[in-house]
């Protein structure tokens, strides 16, 4: 120390109080906090996940938004009349929802309906009998159809219901009455205002159209949505649970359990899932559960090989020795050391499982292996609609875009998922 | 590797025996199994149940069917069709074959060439397309697409008259004809084929493009186009080609949807009839080719990792 440095010059900075650390200032961000934010910053995985949502949410609410129900002995013979309605919503005209449809018949058939019905007559290019097309308001064709050119076959307490209403309301609803006949009513009737009157139909507008049945296609998809969501997720979660456990356990253990289930799975693996569920839905018969069961036999292989070899990844390392030191049994070593060190890897794996099921479910019902009996599946909406899809394109259209958004939606989401927990693998595709 | 290989055979033959034991004995549970493929004339019945051993313990009846087939080459009659299922089967392959060749061979380079592309050009406009196209298609069914597909083409635009793919007798008459007709299908197996190989060609490409070696490789003064044929995609095909050889074993199983939607006689449509139908013997005799194909295909996919990447060691002991 020189000379003219005087003690004297030295003045103690900090004396009486006693410095801290300071606080941290900004918020500390979690592991998941993190993915979060990377997450965000994916701007089609985001808009994937709206969608992915509203589609779910749909699939919750969309089947009793626009039920429409005829009740009663004779309901199928109504829902019958109403089949192959193409759709039609108010409003949306402009975008093909205008309830037109092509039909084919002579030219006088067209000629004979009252002004409105049709079109337009392409009379340009009939076929070989003298048939030509025309285009026609398909509703009120149904309705003056219906209504003027077939009889309509009544139960006596339909009769007297509607005789009741008419008086009510000083309306006409039979046009022509032919008496009692076998027991029950033949009459020509008003039929759409028939049925507003008597079941409360006011509002004969089917957004998506209806089916062979009769039955509204709105209805039905969102049905078929819910069905095809719920066993995608039973399925995941039993798979997930089963791999997960199967997976620590013989990546943890190692050794002789680590042999024989690795055997057992190479076993299980060689199995085709067609065979599987070829097989089962045959000896049980269709059912949801049955196809559940089917896709949990072998889909727990994936879960519990990612699993596996993740557990192999961690479990030497320090922090799981010190754990083990500390006093800490193997459960909880497996639960709360190493899991969490491998969940980033296992819910991106998991979130693409997801649409895989969907799919698979969707494949077989389209191809009718897969087939229940008085449920509908979006799979085979599609199969049905493409039986008929040269002259009601919009059956087979409709589960075809719900279809479609929803595999999408479900890929962009994961895809973004795995990007956002695993930021090394980004862009990586 | 003599010995691998030779080990990995026998292990395949005993997973394959245990598998086909299983749907064997499953098939042989059915409630209706019985009744329906011995019918109900007697002396077929008899003939039937002496050569399929009924009554005698599962393991000797599994035998008999598997004597019977190396002995007669015989799968079974299948109840429908009242042929036996390997004649129907031998009938059927090759027709799943001759529409899988096609976009099995084509899409190998389309799928690579795209991949490159991509991978090359990443984060550009290129990239951002070719990615969106193969997102699109990897998550849009194919049976949408082919269903799209016949509607538009033939409905709508009237290229072709039909939708469905030609029997043979119509490519005598009018040869241009039968050949478009399989135009549809072979899109629809070309698209999925392609967006596949696309998205492992460019991620296993990008990959490799980002490592240090590529780096030494330009600056010991390889252009980019060298260092990306010789290095890289040298480099980015060994976790790929072994699925592309396997997938030649493949081109046998026909697909269930294409030959649904366009109505192909091949392997896939006459397993979805004999479904349709409980045909046992028929659904028996396709799971089992099934099987044995698919454990064959990871057989060929295993080896050939090890002859395409030297430094993937055969067997390797524990690890």
């Amino acid at each position: 120390m020189s000379d003219n440095l005087k003690k004297e010059k030295f003045v103690l900075v900090q004396s009486e109080t006693i410095l801290y650390d300071e606080s941290i200032k900004t918020k500390s961000i979690g592991y998941y906090k993190d993915a979060f934010i990377r997450f965000k910053k994916n701007k089609a995985s985001v808009v994937a996940a709206i969608i992915l949502m509203s589609l779910v949410f749909m699939a919750i609410i969309g089947p009793n938004l626009k039920e429409y129900t005829l009740v009663g002995e004779n309901a199928q013979k109504w829902a019958n009349r109403l089949d192959y309605l193409p759709p039609k919503a108010a409003g949306l005209e402009w975008l093909g929802f205008d309830g037109q449809k092509e039909l084919e018949g002579f030219p006088l058939r067209f000629e004979e309906l009252p002004e409105g019905i049709v079109i337009e007559v392409y009379s340009d290019n009939p076929n070989a009998i003298g048939q030509v097309k025309a285009l026609v308001d398909y509703y009120a064709y149904v309705d003056y159809y219906y209504s003027n050119d077939v009889f309509t076959s009544l139960l006596e307490s339909e009769y007297e219901l509607i005789k009741e209403i008419e008086a009510e309301k000083g309306i006409t609803i039979i046009t022509y009455d032919n008496g009692l006949v076998n027991g029950s009513y033949r009459v020509k009737l008003n039929f759409f205002l028939f049925l507003d009157e008597v079941y409360g139909m006011d509002n004969m507008n089917f957004w998506f159209g209806t089916d062979a049945q009769g039955r509204d296609l709105f209805t039905e998809i969102w049905t078929g949505a819910r069905l095809s969501l719920a066993i995608a997720f039973g399925v995941s979660s039993i798979n997930i649970i089963i791999g997960l456990v199967i997976g620590a356990i013989s990546g943890y253990y190692g050794g002789l359990t680590d042999l024989i289930i690795e055997r057992l799975s190479e076993i299980l693996s060689g199995l085709p899932f067609l065979a599987i569920l070829t097989l089962l839905l045959l000896r049980y018969g269709n059912s949801p559960w049955i196809v559940i069961l089917a896709f949990t036999m072998t889909g727990w292989l994936g879960i519990s090989g990612l699993t596996r070899s993740q557990f192999y990844r961690y479990k030497n390392r320090e922090y799981v020795l010190a754990a083990r030191t500390l006093g800490a049994r193997d459960p909880r070593i497996m639960a709360r050391h190493i899991f969490p060190s491998a969940v980033g890897t296992l819910i991106t794996s998991l979130v693409l499982y997801i649409p895989s099921v969907i799919f698979a479910e969707a494949t077989y019902s389209f191809l009718g292996i897969i087939n229940y009996a008085k449920l509908t599946s979006v799979g085979r909406l599609l199969s049905n609609g493409q039986e008929v899809m040269k002259t009601d394109f919009y059956m087979v259209l409709f589960p075809a875009i719900f279809i479609s958004l929803l595999m999408l939606s479900f890929n962009l989401f994961g895809n973004g998922l795995r990007d956002a927990f695993n930021p090394s693998l980004r862009g990586v595709e | 590797m003599r010995r691998y290989i030779l080990q990995r055979i026998a292990l395949i033959f005993v997973t394959a025996t245990i598998i086909i034991f299983l749907v064997f004995v499953f098939i042989k549970m059915l409630p209706n199994y019985h009744q329906a493929v011995l019918g109900v004339d007697p002396e077929t019945r008899l003939l039937l149940e002496e050569r399929e051993g009924y009554g005698k313990p599962i393991l000797e009846q599994f035998w008999l069917w598997f004597k019977n087939i190396v002995e007669t080459g015989s799968l079974g009659m299948s109840l429908k069709k009242s042929r036996d299922v390997s004649a129907i089967l031998m009938d059927r392959i090759p027709v799943s074959m001759k529409l899988n060749i096609t976009p099995y061979l084509l899409g190998i380079p389309i799928g690579i060439g795209l991949g490159i592309l991509a991978a090359l050009k990443k984060n550009k406009l290129t990239d951002h397309f070719v990615s969106t196209g193969v997102i699109i298609f990897i998550s849009v069914p194919s049976f949408v697409v082919g269903t799209m597909l016949q509607y538009y083409v033939v409905y709508v635009w009237k290229w072709l008259d039909t939708p469905f793919v030609l029997p043979t007798v119509d490519f005598v008459v009018d040869y241009w004809r039968g050949i478009t007709s399989y135009i549809m299908p072979v899109t629809v197996l070309l698209i999925g084929q392609v967006a596949g190989l696309t998205r492992i060609t460019r991620a296993e490409l990008t990959e490799v493009l980002t490592s240090e070696f590529m780096l030494l490789c330009r600056t010991k003064g390889l252009t980019r186009g060298q260092a990306t044929l010789r290095h890289g995609l040298r480099n980015a095909m060994v976790p790929i080609a072994p699925g592309l050889i396997g997938g030649f074993i493949y081109i046998m199983a026909g697909s269930l949807i294409i030959e649904r939607i366009f109505r192909v006689p091949g392997v896939g449509s006459v397993y979805l009839e004999a479904f349709q139908n409980f045909d046992y013997p028929m659904i028996m005799g396709y799971l089992m080719f099934f099987t044995v194909l698919g454990l064959f295909t990871v057989l060929i996919v295993d080896l050939s990792y090890g002859l395409i990447d030297p430094r993937i060691r055969m067997g390797g002991g524990k690890r």
